[in-house]
């Protein structure tokens, strides 16, 4: 986890300058007391401390014992390409509507990242929308994005 | 005497068939609307609210209270079987409970969550019965710096959800500091951080990034391997699903510091349930005697919050029945209902109307058993649901998530936000750092800084009003101590670990 | 099981109550609406705004003035940007209207990022006028408002005001009185109505600009007292409050308003059929009841009548937010 850990110190530091640099435009004194500038500068500073410090001790400091949850990069992957796929899906929800994007969804995680067979996967993902149309939709009457179709 | 007439008049109108069936009908949808999230209490008072007219306000007050409690018992369930928080007072219930689950005890999880809910619901509303007015009075002594100090005492429980590297846990609840400074700056109407974009002016939705970060984050870790493996392990057996005799000893302390932590913050308008549930969780974690349980599915760490957010619900209702003060946006609900009944709440609502006040306080008693009953056989159900595949349970938490988080404000900026914080609670896991610590600063972050603010407004720039002022000073002092014990532990072990090494 | 039924019985009634919606022919002939009209606010469930909205349309359904099944939609996000730009985007929706206050027309003002502004949406109606009044702790020795403002130039920046937003009308009356008397007191911004209370209450704060119902029943509990009018001329639910001009203390007076606005550019037909059922409405007594309730005075306003007016609202607001220090970039 050495590594992760100094990519993570790097983009902390990062966003705590462009805090701090945000932070410097607002006012630290209003004429209400403190501005809004004074928690930002402030986080900002502090974020940028700890984060330096984050990376000084792994690579000054003992490496900690191994960590199993690193995972392998083909299962990022999955993990990546599931979240694209949900963006996916939402970017369709306007679209499509909510139930149709929800169906594709679940029949795309499925069959790809759970390589059932199609037929298995069409099931699960059109019993599941029904399910979502019934509780949210019919009962709770609660609104969803709708598709052409009217649903 | 008088209090024992009163309960007496009290259950006379709970009791009335017309009351019991809209209690009945309130927990019922309470459970309902807690069990999925985003949903929430208010949106729902709100819909019900034109079916309310009908009846007399001791009716319908009885039926939204019911919602109000009703919801808080529902909203560990999906917490501890899809790490899906339904409301952010639901967070810590995630850490402890989802463990459980993963181990095949998801059932006394739920169990536990009930019965310490019962407990604590039951103690809420003895305290609303016997001490409402004069807690009232108290609670009126809490000016902006007595905020901020419980504020800063609520933030200080980051210490006990950090895990391996506390510097990686300032890390998140720096973050989420930082995510609760974004929006318009109240002080002064100018906007921070909002990157062009409208929705973001009220700032960060606690719920949009809290059911991101864990549940999205979550479905994202667990999907990394192929899911030939059931992860959950749901035993046989009717006995397997419920809590232990055992499991109710070891939360006796959980019961009492959820109930009292709970009724306490729930007293103060605008303190909130998340604060009491963390802060139960931290003092429960302090005083272990074996804090590293926690978080790996220590039963306590799920019956104390849970505890805490329900005993929340009866302190409430003090400063909203005996003043007319709503702390939340529930409450706020709650006394929109009754103005539009007609009625006035306000510090003279229990003398005029006693059979309003003292008909709810009974219903709340009813109503909390009709919970238990309709929770307890409902566990070894909802454990069954782990037995479900899954590759079906995953997408199911997607939609749920994508649904509940529709549902708020029907906005899709909020669904992009739900998926960009999705990733980020991914990220967050993959690199070790802790989730909670940031939902706990998102959420008392901007209180905090407000009651900074408005502290030194008052004194007009001086500090020393947070040390000045006795109740301040007592929560200052509270917060520190609670800081030692893990420093105090950590020295401890560290120089153990020298010692031994240096043999 | 059983409960489960039950409960979808119950469920499915509400649907079907909420669905039911069966056009009522309210006005004769020009337009009216061919389904259940949606109440646009930018309020939380609870706030302000939705409250209103609420209770125009269960007045209207009481009154018989429109079938049952309207529906109150709040657009919350950004104090009134939200709801104006789902508005914005209903132009030529027959179907949907407003409700607004000043606060539209502070947001139109202060912020930056909102792409409408009140101006461009169509004024239909003006309902109310929100009196505000000076408010004080119980057992406070001040017995006018005028006490106060003496007592606060004796000892500058020490006296606090609670009340809502730095943009909002309490701070804007505060800075005209500091403006015209010297006096000078702390503002501090709490977040909720009833937390500014408890605020007073607690002995944290000194005053509150609030608005007669919201504390009416801590005065009648001796809470709290009312010591000044911010009005042109006494209410009438309090004729023993004298005004702050009475008390000779000469500011011009702000008022919060409230009433509803359409998409833009709405044709004629259309906003006659609002202007008219509006006025139908002030007339029932559901509205002489809720008039009285909350202590506001009914001031309807037609759709022309109530463009002049915003017009004005909006340059008195601009003067006086720049003299409060609030950023105006309008």
């Amino acid at each position: 986890m050495t590594k992760g850990d100094v990519w993570a110190g790097l983009i902390l530091a990062g966003l705590a300058i462009f805090i701090i640099q945000q932070a410097l435009v607002l006012d630290y004194f209003s004429e209400y007391g403190l501005g809004p500038g004074f928690l930002p500068l402030w986080l900002g500073i502090v974020i940028f401390t700890l984060s330096l410090a984050l990376i000084g001790i792994r690579i000054l400091g003992r490496p900690e014992a191994f960590e199993n949850e690193g995972g392998t990069s083909a299962g990022t992957g999955r993990a990546l390409a599931t979240w694209g796929g949900l963006m996916l899906a939402i970017a369709l929800l306007n679209v499509l509507g909510f139930i149709t994007s929800f169906v594709l969804l679940t029949f795309l995680l499925v069959l790809v990242m759970d390589r059932r067979s199609p037929s298995t996967s069409m099931v699960v993902a059109v019993g599941g929308a029904l399910g979502f149309y019934l509780v949210f939709s019919a009962i709770l009457g609660v609104p969803l994005p709708q598709g052409p179709w009217g649903f | 005497m008088e209090t024992l007439q009163n309960i007496l008049l009290g259950f006379a109108v709970a009791l009335t068939p017309v009351n019991l069936f809209w209690c009945f009908v309130g927990v019922f949808l309470g459970t309902i609307v807690g069990i999925l999230p985003g949903l929430g209490t208010p949106a729902t008072i709100a819909i019900l609210l034109p079916l309310s007219f009908q009846m007399n306000p001791a009716t319908g007050l009885i039926m939204m209270a019911g919602i109000y409690y009703g919801s808080k018992y529902g909203g560990s369930t999906t917490s501890i079987l899809m790490n899906l928080p339904g409301e952010t007072a639901s967070v810590v219930t995630c850490l402890d409970g989802y463990q459980m689950a993963r181990q095949g005890r998801a059932g006394p999880a739920l169990g536990i969550a009930a019965i310490s809910s019962f407990v604590a619901g039951t103690v809420g509303i003895l305290g609303l019965m016997l001490v409402a007015p004069p807690l009232a009075r108290f609670a009126l002594r809490f000016g902006p710096p007595e905020y901020f100090s419980l504020m800063a005492l609520g933030l200080t429980m980051v210490i006990f959800l950090a895990g391996k590297s506390m510097i990686k846990g300032l890390l998140a609840a720096l973050i989420g500091l930082w995510l609760a400074s974004i929006g318009t700056d109240t002080f002064t109407a100018e906007p921070r951080f909002i990157f062009g974009r409208l929705e973001l002016l009220d700032g960060v939705d606690f719920i949009v990034a809290t059911i991101g970060i864990f549940a999205i984050g979550e479905v994202l870790v667990n999907l990394e391997e192929k899911t030939k493996i059931d992860l959950f392990k749901v035993p046989k057996g009717l006995r397997n699903l419920l809590p232990t005799l055992q499991d109710l000893k070891d939360c006796r302390f959980a019961f009492l510091n959820g109930s009292v932590v709970g009724f306490l913050i729930g007293v103060m308008p605008g303190a909130g349930a998340t604060i009491a549930s963390f802060l139960s969780y931290g003092l429960e974690k302090a005083v272990s005697k074996n804090p590293d349980k926690f978080g790996t599915g220590a039963i306590e760490g799920v019956a104390a919050p849970e505890g805490a957010n329900n005993s929340e619900t009866g302190g409430a209702l003090v400063p909203l029945l005996t003043l007319g003060i709503p702390g939340s946006n529930s409450t706020a609900m709650l006394l929109a209902a009754l103005t539009l009944w007609g009625m006035k709440p306000g510090p003279l609502l229990i003398q005029e109307h006693p059979e309003i006040f003292w008909g709810l306080v009974a219903s709340m008693y009813v109503g909390n058993i009709m919970l238990l009953i309709l929770n307890l056989p409902m566990v070894p159900l909802f454990a069954k649901i782990l037995r479900v595949p899954n590759y079906f349970l995953y997408p199911v938490i997607l939609g749920i998530s994508v649904v509940g988080v529709y549902a708020v404000n029907s906005s899709m900026f909020d669904i992009w936000m739900l998926a960009l914080f999705g990733i980020l609670g991914y990220v967050m896991r993959k690199l070790d750092f802790p989730a909670a610590p940031l939902v706990l600063a998102l959420v008392l972050g901007i209180r905090a800084e407000e009651t900074f603010r408005q502290s030194l407004i008052m004194s007009q720039g001086d500090l020393s009003v947070f040390l000045t002022r006795p109740l301040s000073v007592i929560m200052l002092l509270t917060a520190a101590v609670l800081l030692a014990i893990p420093i105090f532990r950590w020295t401890q072990a560290w120089r153990k670990q020298t010692a031994s090494e240096e043999n | 099981m059983k409960t489960t039924r039950a409960f979808i019985v119950i469920a499915a009634t509400m649907v079907v109550a909420t669905l039911a919606v069966t056009p009522v022919n309210v006005l004769g002939q020009g337009f009216k609406p061919t389904r259940a009209v949606d109440v646009v606010n930018h309020s939380r469930a609870g706030g302000g705004s939705d409250l209103f909205a609420r209770a125009l349309v269960q007045m209207l359904e009481q009154e018989k003035l429109i079938p049952p099944g309207w529906q109150v939609l709040n657009k919350a996000a950004g104090a009134g940007a939200q709801a104006m730009a789902y508005l914005a985007e209903k132009k030529g929706d027959p179907h949907t209207i407003s409700v607004f206050t000043n606060t539209w027309v502070v947001t139109s003002l202060t912020v930056k990022e909102t792409t409408y502004t009140i101006d461009d949406f169509t004024p239909l109606v003006r309902m109310i006028l929100e009196p505000t009044v000076a408010v004080i702790k119980g057992d406070s020795l001040y017995k006018n408002l005028k006490d106060f403002v003496e007592d606060a130039k004796k000892k500058p920046g020490q006296l606090i005001q609670v009340g809502g937003t730095v943009s909002s009308v309490d701070n804007l009356f505060r800075n005209l009185i500091q403006k015209t008397t010297g006096a000078k007191w702390q503002y501090v911004d709490v977040r909720s109505g009833g937390e500014r209370i408890a605020n007073l209450l607690g002995g944290h704060m000194h005053i509150y600009f609030a608005q007669p119902a919201e504390v009416s029943e801590h005065v009648r509990a001796g809470n709290v007292k009312i010591i000044a009018a911010l009005t042109e001329s006494r209410l009438e639910g309090l004729p023993n409050v004298s005004t702050i001009k009475e008390q000779g203390i000469d500011v011009p007076i702000i008022t919060q308003v409230r009433g509803a606005v359409g998409p833009p550019a709405m044709p004629k037909d259309r906003v006659q059929y609002w202007e008219g059922l509006f006025l139908r409405l002030t007339k029932t007594a559901s509205w002489k009841k809720y008039v009285k309730e909350n202590e506001v005075e009914s001031a309807y306003l037609n759709s022309e009548q109530l463009g002049a007016s915003l017009k004005e609202l909006s340059n008195q607001l601009r003067e006086t937010l720049k003299e409060a220090g609030v950023k105006v970039v309008r």
